[in-house]
């Protein structure tokens, strides 16, 4: 099949496009120049200045509508999209599926309004507002450019969203393993409202031609960047004007010993976060810290856990590894299993054949990535509170946590854990589907977004 | 490695060792497979690590039949296990750095007559198979600096045993001795014995450089030969194999026939050579690939479901070593690589795939932390 793995403003004509094959998918994109990127963005800055006149309500009454649509497995975007998707991120069909109805039911205009409510005073928007002690007002940068990075559909769409609430046109490099669901998702908000199609702008080239991403950079108010550490830091280098940068993240969940008696429940939802997107999210945990003393202690808990991953693996199958990172899992594997034979209190819990999932309860309770690929560690603590103390090295890195106690304990332990640089708790079933409100990485959105000239009182004379 | 208390089995030859050896030695009508699952049933029975590891994984010997159906122990397990089957003559440790609090790989060898014979011949059948000895100029540490590496304590007892007068290490405990060497290729360069320069690819990478930055090069005797082994593991900038060939060229006059590739690593008694040089001295010409020896079985398997992967795919290299009859004969290495020919390439060693979505993974640390 083919798709068009793009999205440009109608008005802009006169490109070539060329293709590239992904597993039977052929995806089309524009051959990208830094002429085409200079009249794109152009374009973009222009269609944005009707944009910007249009209230944020407004727009986010589109956006949810385009969302709806989305969860509509009949849709032409979205069969389009179930049909490519597996190929550019090497997910299964189900995982695609499932992630694209979870992405999508949480774009609600519900979820926009409240995003909209953080911008404060929407008026600043329009003119100088009472602000303290002075007048101050807020612009929204013209053109957002947005450097993708992964396979997991909707990376940085939050971003996008925000940006075009806020009227800013969007220009959105898509990254490799995912180029695709931006371009649909651009022409199906075109489809909904040309007007707002006309400010979004999808493409893709390799990461690194500094040629286009002079352009694309030069004429951004704000870049919003996700990659590896080495690739944020080589793109902060070359950016002028602000840069926000996504950084590869770490996350994982506490289990307090009074929910252990309802183990298997928790254990599924635990089983659940880890298996979704293959483990590849940010928001992915990579190990469970369980508390003893609960009516099944750790142990009985990671093979309760791993039957459940055994039935998330049929349920939401795995993607293909390759050999590489199959290489990687066996070698994990292979870590553990040899430290349980030197005498070391660690269990393997695994996929009996290939390498579906891989559970390792390990008693040292020391913080240690997982390999990913659905592979997780199991390791208990006596008090959830002494956790904080764990994360201290991982600091820079930490995203999300999640938690199953009661609610007694959950204030104490929030404390220790936003101490320690957790920017997110929830609860564990729900790690993958963060609210649009959510401060990644410790941010707000719309905040960082936004522009503010003050004007002070003495000044008006 | 611990005291050898764990071994109750005294350090003496076994018969099987001087069978083990013969075949090694091709004086002997014995089979691969015939040897391989009595080796496998001295190993079960003398190994405890070894064992423990079998019978988790549900294999005895009794029931065997094939070779391929021994358990093959993955590299990862020698930083943890003691795998030998007596007290060892000698340990060796893997190289890098121990991380989170494990210690380095431990190979150690209860019968060094075994590792020794099969490298000296198999050395030879890849590097001398003229009959050559040639002065050799080592690039790695001697053993006396570096006692626990197999590459040192292998350069060293090919140096001993082939090695003409003048043969050196160029690698002190201050570093790489450049102008030594530079010294001893430009004195070379006036005769007519062929040399051989031998040592870790990033060593040669070093000199490479300087050579290139000076715009030295070199005029050496007809039959000069090179053997680099390993990665660079972060210790040079990084050669495509290509390009490496090149400059040996360009800068050493050492046509690419001639510049040999071994592959080996510390958890093995054998080694892999590159073909090209035996096969030039014998008139056959194939592409380049490594051989195995004939008491090595090599099987390429696809590291996710284990199963023999179709001519010409990537996969996990597993290795069967006589030569490692004192410890673990069946080895699963942390290497990629695919069937070439009578062979096999080996792509490298997994270095931890990159994240495919956002999360940090394991790998990305490891580098950066």
């Amino acid at each position: 099949m083919k798709v068009a793995a793009y999205h440009l403003p109608r008005t802009v004509s006169g490109y070539e496009t060329e293709t590239r094959s992904v597993d039977g998918v052929t995806l089309e994109v524009p051959r990208s120049t830094p002429a085409l990127l200079t009249e794109v963005t152009g374009h973009l800055e222009r269609a944005r200045e009707r944009l910007r006149k249009r209230k944020g309500e407004e727009i986010a009454e589109i956006l949810a509508e385009v969302f709806r649509r989305w969860q509509d497995h009949t849709d032409l975007f979205r069969r389009e999209a179930e049909a490519a998707l597996p190929a550019t991120t090497r997910f299964s069909p189900a995982m695609v599926a499932h992630g694209l109805d979870l992405l999508c039911g949480g774009y609600t205009a519900d979820a926009f309004h409240e995003l909209l409510q953080g911008i404060g005073d929407e008026e600043a928007l329009e003119g100088f507002v009472h602000l303290g002690p002075q007048l101050s007002r807020a612009y929204s940068p013209a053109l957002i450019t947005h450097v993708l990075a992964g396979n997991i559909p909707g990376i940085g769409l939050p971003g996008i969203i925000a940006g075009t609430l806020l009227g800013s046109a969007n220009l959105i490099k898509t990254a490799s393993a995912e180029p695709l669901f931006p371009a649909l998702w651009a022409a199906s908000v075109a489809r909904a409202d040309p007007e707002i199609g006309e400010c979004l702008a999808v493409l893709w080239w390799s990461g690194g031609r500094t040629d286009l991403e002079a352009v694309a950079f030069d004429r951004a108010e704000v870049v919003i960047a996700y990659g590896s550490e080495q690739t944020i830091h080589e793109l902060q280098r070359r950016v002028r004007c602000r840069f926000l940068g996504h950084g590869h993240r770490v996350s994982f969940g506490l289990i307090g010993r009074e929910v252990l008696s309802r183990a298997e429940d928790v254990a599924d939802r635990a089983a659940y976060d880890t298996s979704l997107f293959d483990q590849q999210g940010c928001l992915s945990p990579h190990l469970f810290y369980v508390e003893e003393r609960g009516r099944v202690g750790p142990k009985e808990f990671a093979e309760l856990m791993g039957a459940a991953m055994a039935r998330w693996a049929r349920q939401l199958p795995p993607g293909p590894l390759t050999p590489e990172e199959a290489a990687t899992v066996r070698r994990f594997r292979a870590n553990y299993e040899a430290q349980g034979l030197a005498g070391k209190e660690v269990a393997l819990f695994a996929s009996p054949q290939g390498l579906d999932w891989t559970l390792i309860y390990d008693a040292d309770p020391t913080f240690i990535p997982s390999c990913l690929h659905r592979t997780v560690l199991i390791k208990p603590v006596p008090d959830l509170l002494e956790v904080g103390r764990l994360l201290r090295s991982w600091r820079p890195y930490l995203q999300a946590a999640g938690v199953a106690v009661i609610p007694e304990r959950i204030g104490m332990l929030a404390g220790a854990l936003g101490h320690a640089g957790v920017n997110r708790i929830c609860p564990i079933g729900r790690m993958q589907a963060p609210p649009l409100t959510w401060h990644q990485e410790g941010r707000s959105l719309f905040r960082d977004l936004l522009r503010w000239t003050d004007l002070e009182i003495q000044a008006i004379g | 490695m611990s005291p050898n208390t764990q071994h109750p089995i005294p350090n003496t030859k076994h018969p099987l060792i001087g069978r083990v050896l013969k075949f090694i030695r091709g004086t002997t009508d014995e089979t691969f497979e015939g040897l391989a699952l009595e080796v496998f049933a001295f190993q079960y029975e003398r190994n405890p690590a070894y064992r423990r590891f079998c019978d988790q994984r549900g294999v005895t010997p009794d029931p065997i039949v094939r070779w391929d159906d021994i358990p093959a122990v993955p590299t990862a397990a020698f930083k943890f296990l003691d795998l030998t089957c007596a007290p060892p003559e000698h340990v060796f440790l893997t190289s890098g750095t121990s991380t989170r609090g494990e210690r380095r790989g431990q190979h150690g060898f209860p019968w060094l007559e075994l590792y020794h014979t099969s490298l000296l011949k198999n050395f030879a059948a890849h590097l001398l198979p003229d009959g050559v000895r040639p002065r050799m100029l080592i690039l790695a540490p001697s053993p006396d600096l570096s006692p626990t590496s197999s590459l040192s304590h292998m350069l060293e007892l090919v140096r001993e045993t082939y090695g003409a007068e003048g043969s050196a290490h160029f690698v002190g405990e201050t570093g790489m001795d450049l102008a030594g060497l530079i010294r001893v290729l430009r004195e070379v360069e006036s005769q007519q014995e062929p040399i051989c320069l031998l040592g870790s690819s990033f060593a040669f990478v070093h000199f490479l450089d300087v050579c290139l930055q000076e715009g030295w090069t070199f005029q050496l005797p007809e039959g000069s030969r090179l053997m680099d082994t390993g990665g660079f593991k972060g210790r040079s900038r990084e050669l495509s194999r290509d390009e490496l060939s090149r400059l040996y060229g360009k800068i050493l006059g050492i046509p690419q026939a001639l510049c040999i590739n071994e592959y080996g690593m510390t958890e093995m008694g054998s080694q892999f050579y590159d073909n090209a040089l035996r096969d030039r001295w014998l008139g056959r010409s194939r592409v380049r690939f490594k051989e195995v020896p004939p008491w090595v079985r090599t099987r390429i398997l696809d590291p996710t479901t284990l199963e023999e992967v179709p001519e010409g795919q990537m996969g996990l290299l597993i290795h069967y070593d006589l030569a490692n009859c004192g410890s673990v004969l069946a080895i699963e290495t942390e290497d990629l690589g695919y069937r070439v020919a009578e062979g096999f390439e080996v792509v490298g060693r997994v270095p931890g795939a990159e994240a495919r979505g956002c999360s940090l993974s394991v790998e990305e640390l490891e580098g950066r932390r």
